[in-house]
């Protein structure tokens, strides 16, 4: 008894100190360094995960480690929120790359519709917005891993009307993840292109 | 004397029921919609209403020749969720103006009739009726041109 007792106590201790280490590691960014973005002051590497690009190729964690890469998570039936923060990260591209041609991010949208977005339909989407743009699809179980790593929820909405149609209520913040494959800063809503480019660069470009 | 304030009477509610200068309906500006991939299937609408009339007014349907359907959409931010929730009407109280912005309130349109380029002119219908009496038979029409766009705001509201 006394000793499951403890058990208990220190899985509960173990689980606050946890939330205590994410919510430290999410504070303590310096907010005079940044406008938006909340910079992590331990980068969070993120677990290994198996999911295909708009091309069919492979995409996991090796895939992040060329270069600083800005991931969104969406769906290509959302009319507004996504093709927003698409173009919004399309201009901010173009500010980056206007003064910093050599440090342009990558920008990936991970699917969190798996079952309507394929590769094939990805394809037909994301080099629309910025033909460097790069859609990412594929088994719930892998995209679970990236999105718990991240603490990006979705959610699952019936529309009006009785047919069948669904939206998907979706964490809307933009990630930015280092060179290392780790995540680096969270953007949060809402998105404006200027703000974007000036942290990204102060991030990436420090001093 | 009794009889001259009948009359007196009658007039004032001549007058009352039929007012001299017109009741200004309701005025739809700005009206663009999202260039998307030719597969997209469904695309966002943006727009602003005005109702410079002393009346309030409900937007209860919004239809064009151009779409299968045109909806009323909300996205709302929940910590740090975005939520999109169907509106099946749009309040514009007398006096005032309902903007639909990326982000925010607006239009989803389904199922276009052909491909959606940069520069092309789209007509939209607006209806609306008089608040709190979308069952009744009144309904005042709007039309309103909109403009295919690919970036994120109305042609010369673009921030820079």
């Amino acid at each position: 008894m006394v000793s499951s007792g403890r058990k208990v106590l220190f899985v509960i201790v173990a689980v606050l100190a946890g939330a205590v280490g994410i919510a430290v590691a999410h504070w303590s960014a310096a907010p005079d360094s940044t406008e938006r973005a909340l910079v992590l002051e331990v980068p969070r590497t993120l677990p290994e995960f198996s999911l295909q690009d708009h091309r069919g190729d492979v995409f996991d964690r090796s895939r992040l480690a060329d270069s600083w890469t800005f991931i969104f998570f969406g769906f290509t039936n959302c009319p507004d929120v996504c093709p927003t923060t698409l173009m919004t990260l399309d201009q901010a591209l173009d500010q980056i790359g206007a003064d910093h041609p050599g440090e342009l991010p990558a920008v990936v949208m991970v699917s969190v519709d798996p079952i309507r977005d394929d590769a094939e339909k990805l394809a037909g989407y994301l080099p629309y917005f910025d033909q460097s743009f790069v859609g990412v699809t594929g088994e719930m179980p892998e995209i679970l891993a990236l999105t718990g790593a991240m603490g990006v929820a979705f959610v699952y909405t019936p529309l009006p009307g009785g047919d069948g149609r669904y939206t998907v209520d979706h964490t809307a913040s933009i990630f930015l993840i280092d060179p290392q494959g780790r995540l680096a800063a969270i953007f949060g809503t809402p998105h404006e292109a200027s703000v974007l480019a000036a942290d990204y660069l102060r991030i990436v470009d420090p001093g | 004397m009794g009889g001259q304030i009948r009359i007196l009477l009658i007039a004032i509610l001549l007058a009352a029921c039929s007012p001299s200068a017109p009741e200004p309906g309701p005025i739809a500006a700005d009206a663009w919609i999202r260039a998307v991939p030719p597969g997209a299937g469904m695309t966002a609408g943006y727009l602003t209403i005005s109702n410079p009339g002393r009346r309030d007014l409900d937007l209860i349907q919004i239809t064009s020749p151009d779409f299968g359907k045109i909806e009323m959409h909300s996205t709302i931010m929940e910590g740090g969720m975005a939520r999109m929730r169907r509106e099946p009407l749009v309040p514009v109280p007398a006096g005032s103006e309902v903007v639909f912005s990326p982000g925010g309130r607006h239009l989803m349109l389904f199922r276009p009739a052909g491909p959606l380029s940069d520069g092309d002119g789209i007509g939209l219908t607006l209806t609306f009726a008089p608040s709190g009496r979308e069952t009744g038979d009144e309904r005042i029409t709007v039309a309103a041109q909109a403009v295919v766009r690919r970036g994120n705001a109305a042609q010369g509201k673009q921030h820079h």
